[in-house]
C-alpha cells in the first residue's frame, strides 16, 4: 500500500484542486460549456488527467515488476 | 580563478563560451524593443503562446534542477519526476481563474492584487514576504552554479556564481521581458535538447530500454517514492512541500510566471500556452532534468563508473559525451541558470518599482523615470541574490530550497488562494493569513516537534524541512478561515472582477464594453497607414469583421504574416466603423500603431479578435 497511497493522493488531492478550479470557471459562467473552445479545453484537460494516472498506474504496478530486457 | 579538477576539455569550455556569449548577444539585440516600463516588465503583452510555453518551462527548469533532480534520480529513481506530476492539477485554478483575473483587471504585482481585493497592510505584507522569496530563489539559483563550475572548472562557488550574476543582471538591464522571453526561448530549446540527447545517448550506450531499465535496481522503478519512508524522500513530504506548496507559489504567487502570464497576446492563449507547457514540455523537461542520475545509476551498475549522486548529471555527461558535445550539455546548465535567474530578476524590479517605488518614493513621475529605476533595480537584485549563497551554502541545495520553500510560501499563497476563490474571505483574514501564518511558521522553526512534529507521518525530525509546508498551509488556511467568520467581507461591488465569479466583471472592464465571445476566424489583411486616424483604432471592411465575428469597437490584435515572429511584430487595436467599401482586404490604421507593430505600407499581416 505503500506505493498505492501516493497515487491516491496525488489524484484524490489533486482532483478536488481541479474541481474547485472548474466551479469557480463555471460561476458566473466565464468557462461557458456551451462554447465550442471551452468544451475543447474540459475536454483537454480531462484526456491530460487521466494520461498521467495511466502513466502513474504503469510506473507503479507494470513497469517495476517487468522481467529483465523488457521494455515497459 | 584557477583552472583545477576541469572535467571537460578545451574544446568543451570552447562551446560553453560560445553559447554564453551567443546567448547574451541575443538578449541584448532584443533591448531596443524595450522603450517603456509596460516592454520592461510585460513585454508589451502581445506574445504567442508557443513563445510563453518554452519560456515558462525555461524558468521552471532552473541550474539547480539539472544537479538536484539528477541527485535523486541517482539515490532513488525514476521517483526524482515526481515533482513535475503536480502541475497539471492547478490547470484549472490558474486558467479559469487566476489568468482572467490578473489579465483583465489589468494587476501588475501581487501585492497590487493584495491591495484591490483587500486593503494596503495586506500589501505591505505580501510585498515584505514575496521580495524576500525571490530574492533568496535568485540566491539558491546562483549557490547552484556556483556548484557546478567548481566541479567542473574548480573554481570557487562565489567566483562562479558572482560571473553568472553579473552576466544575467546585464541582460535583463537592457533588454527587459522582451529579451527574457527571447532568450528563454532559444535556451529552453537547448535544455530540452541537451537533455534528451543524453538520455538517447544513454539509452544507446547500453544497446537499448529494456537492457538499461534491467540495469536499475527495482526501487529505482517507480513513479513515486513510498508513502512516508525515507524522511528525506518520502513521498508525502515531497508532495505537500512541492505539489501543494512550491507549485501553487509558482503558479499564483511566482511575480516572474505572472509577467509571463501577462506577456500573452491574450487570455484565450494562455489555455494554449498552459496545455504546450504542462502537458508537453514539462515532462520532457523531467526527463531532460533527472536522466544524467538514471544513466550515472546504470553507469555504476553495470561497473563503467563511480560518481557520487552530486556529480551524477556531469559525470554521466561526461562519460557518454564526444568532447565538444559535452560542452553542449555544459551550455545546457548555464542556460538553465540564466533562463530562471532572469525572471527573478525581473520579477524583483516590477515588485519594486511597482509597490514600493511608485506609492511610496516618486509617485507621478513619468515612464522613463521608472524605467531607469526599474534597471538599476535589476542589478541591486542580483547583488542581493548573490549575497544571500554564502547563506545557503551550509546545507545541501536540496535541503536548503525545499526548506526556503517551506518556511515562506504557504501564508501569501493561502492568501492568493483564498482571495480568488471565497468571495466571504475578508480583509482582515488576508492580512491574519500573512502574517499570523509566517509567524507560526517562524514558531515551527523554534519549537519544530511541537508544531510541525504532529504532521510528520511518522518519519521523525529528518522530515520537518518538508511538512513545515503541510504545517505552514493548514496553520495559515485555518487563521484565513476563522478570521474570515468573525469579519466583515468587502462588498461584492468593490471586488468584482478580483474573485471567482466576476471574470466576466473583469472582462467587461478590460474592454470597456459588453465581451465579445463569438467564436471567429483570423483574417488576412493588407496594411494601409492614415495619419487622420485616431490612434488605436483600426478600419477594416465588413467581410473583414465578419470573418473574425467582430463588431465595431471589439479588441483586435493585429500580427505579422510570419507566424515565427512570435508576436514580436503585433500591436492591439480597436476596431473602428466598418470601412465604405465592404469587401476591402486592407486594414487602415494610424502611423503610431503601425510603428509600434514595425508594419510598412501594403505589408499583409493578420487580424484577430481578442475581445
Amino acid at each position: 500500500m505503500s506505493r498505492v497511497w501516493p497515487i491516491i493522493c496525488q489524484f484524490g488531492v489533486g482532483g478536488l484542486l481541479c474541481i474547485v478550479g472548474i466551479v469557480c470557471g463555471l460561476r458566473g459562467r466565464y468557462l461557458d460549456l456551451s462554447l465550442a473552445r471551452d468544451r475543447r479545453f474540459m475536454v483537454i484537460f480531462a484526456a491530460g488527467f487521466i494520461g498521467l494516472l495511466v502513466l502513474a498506474a504503469v510506473f507503479t504496478f507494470l513497469a517495476p515488476h517487468l522481467p529483465e530486457g523488457a521494455t515497459p | 580563478m584557477i583552472i583545477a579538477q576541469a572535467i571537460g576539455g578545451i574544446l568543451d569550455y570552447g562551446v560553453m563560451l560560445t553559447y554564453f556569449v551567443v546567448v547574451l548577444g541575443f538578449g541584448l539585440c532584443f533591448g531596443r524593443y524595450t522603450k517603456s516600463t509596460k516592454d520592461f516588465f510585460f513585454g508589451g503583452q502581445r506574445f504567442a503562446w508557443w513563445l510563453i510555453a518554452f519560456s515558462c518551462v525555461a524558468t521552471v527548469v532552473g541550474s539547480y534542477s539539472f544537479i538536484k533532480y539528477s541527485a535523486a534520480g541517482f539515490t532513488y529513481g525514476i521517483s526524482s519526476t515526481q515533482t513535475y506530476f503536480n502541475d497539471w492539477f492547478w490547470v484549472p485554478v490558474l486558467v479559469l481563474v487566476w489568468i482572467p483575473i490578473v489579465y483583465y483587471r489589468r494587476i501588475q504585482s501581487i501585492p497590487e492584487y493584495m491591495e484591490a481585493r483587500f486593503d494596503k497592510p495586506t500589501r505591505i505584507a505580501a510585498t515584505v514576504i514575496i521580495l524576500i522569496y525571490i530574492i533568496g530563489y535568485i540566491g539558491i539559483n546562483l549557490i547552484t552554479l556556483g556548484k557546478t563550475l567548481q566541479t567542473l572548472l574548480g573554481w570557487q562557488i562565489m567566483t562562479g556564481a558572482a560571473i553568472t550574476a553579473v552576466a544575467v543582471a546585464l541582460y535583463v538591464y537592457i533588454g527587459g521581458q522582451t529579451a527574457i522571453i527571447m532568450t528563454d526561448l532559444a535556451q529552453g530549446i537547448i535544455l530540452l535538447i541537451a537533455g534528451m540527447g543524453l538520455f538517447a545517448a544513454g539509452i544507446y550506450h547500453f544497446g537499448g530500454f529494456g537492457d538499461f531499465w534491467a540495469l536499475l535496481p527495482q526501487s529505482h522503478k517507480y513513479a513515486f517514492s513510498d508513502f512516508a519512508d525515507p524522511p528525506e524522500f518520502s513521498f508525502i513530504g515531497i508532495y505537500v512541500q512541492d505539489a501543494l506548496a512550491n507549485t501553487g507559489a509558482l503558479m499564483l504567487m511566482h511575480q516572474g510566471f505572472i509577467m509571463r502570464f501577462l506577456s500573452l497576446k491574450s487570455v484565450h492563449d494562455s489555455r494554449r500556452m498552459v496545455v504546450a507547457w504542462i502537458l508537453v514540455l514539462t515532462p520532457l523537461a523531467a526527463i531532460a532534468t533527472s536522466c544524467g542520475g538514471w544513466i550515472a545509476k546504470a553507469l555504476v551498475n553495470n561497473g563503467e563508473l563511480t560518481t557520487s549522486a552530486g556529480d551524477s548529471f556531469v559525470k554521466a555527461a561526461h562519460f557518454l559525451c564526444l568532447p565538444g558535445l559535452f560542452g553542449f550539455v555544459l551550455a545546457a546548465l548555464t542556460a538553465a541558470l540564466m533562463s530562471t535567474a532572469d525572471s527573478l530578476i525581473n520579477a524583483v524590479s516590477a515588485i519594486f518599482v511597482n509597490d514600493i517605488w511608485k506609492p511610496y518614493v516618486k509617485r507621478e513621475a513619468d515612464d522613463k523615470h521608472y524605467l531607469v529605476v526599474a534597471r538599476i533595480t535589476s542589478l541591486v537584485a542580483a547583488a542581493l541574490g548573490l549575497a544571500l549563497v554564502p547563506v545557503f551554502m551550509k546545507d545541501t541545495i536540496y535541503g536548503a530550497h525545499g526548506m526556503f520553500t517551506a518556511a515562506v510560501t504557504p501564508p501569501v499563497l493561502v492568501a492568493i488562494f483564498l482571495g480568488i476563490t471565497w468571495r466571504r474571505y475578508t480583509p482582515v483574514a488576508a492580512f491574519t493569513t500573512i502574517t499570523g501564518g509566517a509567524l507560526l511558521v517562524a514558531a515551527s522553526f523554534i519549537w519544530p516537534d511541537a508544531l510541525v512534529g504532529p504532521l510528520d507521518f511518522g518519519m521523525g525530525p529528518g522530515s520537518y524541512k518538508f511538512m513545515r509546508a503541510l504545517f505552514g498551509l493548514i496553520a495559515s488556511a485555518s487563521l484565513g478561515i476563522a478570521v474570515s467568520l468573525f469579519t466583515r467581507p468587502k462588498p461584492l461591488a468593490q471586488i468584482k472582477g478580483l474573485v471567482a465569479g466576476t471574470q466576466l466583471d473583469a472582462m467587461r472592464q478590460y474592454k470597456g464594453a459588453e465581451p465579445n465571445r463569438r467564436p471567429g476566424k483570423i483574417a488576412k489583411v493588407v496594411v494601409s497607414v492614415d495619419p487622420a486616424l485616431e490612434e488605436g483604432t483600426v478600419i477594416v471592411s465588413r467581410k473583414t469583421l465578419d470573418t473574425m465575428s467582430a463588431d465595431p469597437g471589439d479588441l483586435l490584435y493585429a500580427n505579422h504574416a510570419r507566424w515565427y515572429y512570435g508576436g514580436l511584430r503585433s500591436v492591439h487595436v480597436k476596431a473602428g466603423p466598418p470601412a465604405a467599401d465592404a469587401n476591402t482586404d486592407h486594414i487602415t490604421m494610424n502611423p503610431a500603431d503601425a510603428e509600434a507593430a514595425r508594419f510598412a505600407d501594403n505589408q499583409p499581416i493578420t487580424l484577430e479578435k481578442i475581445l
